[in-house]
C-alpha cells in the first residue's frame, strides 16, 4: 500500500490530477500484468488499461474506504473491463502475434524468461477465469487471499480453496506441456 | 514439477510492464479528462442514503403492520399463525372436540355393534335348529 494513499485519494477525489496521477503511477504496473495475462494481446491490455484507469479518475468520489483498499477497487474495476470484454467480443480468437507482445524484460536471463512466460501463459490460459484470477494475483502480483476474497468477493476460505485448486490444475497442464 | 518449481515459474511473469511510452501518453490523456465534480456523486449517494432509509422505515412499518393484524384481515392463516396463544388454545379446543366426537362414535355403535351380534346369533341358532329338524326329517323319511 502506498504512504499517505488515504490522503493521496482524497485529494483526488477533490479534483487534484497530480495526487491521482501519483496512484496511477504506483498501481500501473501490477494492474496492467494483471490486464495483459487476461488478454494475452498487447495493444487490447493497453486499451482496457487506459478504460481502467480513466473511470477509476472519472469516479474516484465512488470510492470510500471502509476496509477496502485502494488497489481492491482498481482490480475490481479491470476485472469487471475484460469480463466486458469478452461478453461484448463474441468472436473472441487470439491470435498469436510476437511483435504484439511486447514485454519489457530485465536484462539478464531473456531467453529463460520467454520460454517459461509462453508455457506458463499458455497454461493459464487453459485455466477456468477465477482460477487464473487467483494465481495471477497471489504469486504474480503478490496479493494476500484477503485482498483476493475482496477483489473476487469471495470469503477468504473460497479464495484459498480455489488457490489450491488452482495450482493442482497448472501442476497438470505443465507437466503436460513439459 | 515440484511446487517451488512452479512458483519460479510464475514469478518469472512479474517482469511484465507496460511500455514507459505508452504509460506516459495515457497518463497525461487521464489526467487531462475533466473529472466529474464532486457534487453530482454528493447528490447521488444522498438520494441513494434516503431512498435507502426509506426503504429501511417502509419495510419496517409493513411487517409491524402486517404483524399487528392492521394491513391484513384478521381471519387471515398467516397472521393467525403467528399468535401463539391463538394456535395453543386451538391445539386443546380441537384435541376436546376430538375426543368427545370419538365418544359419541363408540356410545353409538356399541349398541348397533351389540344388537348386531345378538342377530348373527339368532341367526345362527334358528339355522342349526332348522338343519337339525330337516336331518330328523330325513332319517324319518328313510326309517319309518
Amino acid at each position: 500500500m502506498l504512504e499517505e494513499e488515504d490522503k493521496l485519494i482524497k485529494k483526488a477525489q477533490k479534483g487534484e490530477a497530480e495526487s491521482f496521477g501519483i496512484l496511477y503511477d504506483h498501481y500501473s504496473s501490477p494492474i496492467y500484468r494483471f490486464i495483459f495475462l487476461k488478454v494475452n494481446n498487447k495493444s487490447l491490455a493497453e486499451d482496457l488499461f487506459h478504460e481502467v484507469f480513466l473511470s477509476a479518475w472519472q469516479n474516484i468520489n465512488n470510492y470510500s474506504h471502509k476496509g477496502f483498499p485502494f488497489s481492491s477497487w482498481l482490480y475490481q474495476i479491470a476485472r469487471n473491463r475484460v469480463i466486458d470484454y469478452y461478453r461484448t467480443k463474441k468472436d473472441f480468437t487470439e491470435i498469436s502475434d510476437e511483435e504484439d507482445r511486447f514485454i519489457t524484460l530485465t536484462a539478464e536471463n531473456v531467453i529463460d524468461h520467454s520460454l517459461n512466460m509462453e508455457k506458463i501463459k499458455g497454461a493459464l490460459d487453459q485455466l477456468s477465469e477465477e482460477q487464473s484470477n487467483v494465481i495471477i494475483l497471489r504469486f504474480i502480483n503478490d496479493l494476500s487471499p484477503a485482498e483476493i476474497a475482496l477483489v473476487l468477493n469471495k470469503s477468504e476460505g473460497a479464495v484459498r480453496l480455489m488457490q489450491h485448486r488452482a495450482i493442482a490444475n497448472l501442476k497438470k497442464i505443465l507437466n503436460k506441456k513439459l | 514439477m515440484s511446487y517451488d518449481y512452479l512458483l519460479e515459474y510464475l514469478k518469472s511473469l512479474k517482469s511484465i510492464n507496460p511500455d514507459s511510452d505508452f504509460l506516459s501518453r495515457s497518463r497525461n490523456l487521464i489526467l487531462n479528462q475533466p473529472k466529474r465534480p464532486a457534487y453530482v456523486f454528493h447528490v447521488r449517494n444522498q438520494f441513494l442514503n434516503v431512498f435507502k432509509f426509506s426503504l429501511a422505515i417502509g419495510l419496517s412499518l409493513i411487517m409491524f403492520l402486517s404483524l399487528s393484524g392492521k394491513l391484513f384481515p384478521k381471519n387471515n392463516i398467516f397472521v393467525a399463525s403467528l399468535n401463539n396463544k391463538n394456535l395453543i388454545k386451538e391445539s386443546l379446543k380441537a384435541d376436546i372436540n376430538i375426543q368427545l366426537a370419538e365418544v359419541k362414535y363408540y356410545k353409538e355403535t356399541s349398541a348397533q355393534v351389540t344388537w348386531a351380534l345378538s342377530e348373527i346369533i339368532n341367526n345362527e341358532n334358528n339355522a342349526a335348529i332348522t338343519r337339525l329338524l330337516k336331518e330328523k326329517a330325513r332319517e324319518n323319511d328313510e326309517n319309518p
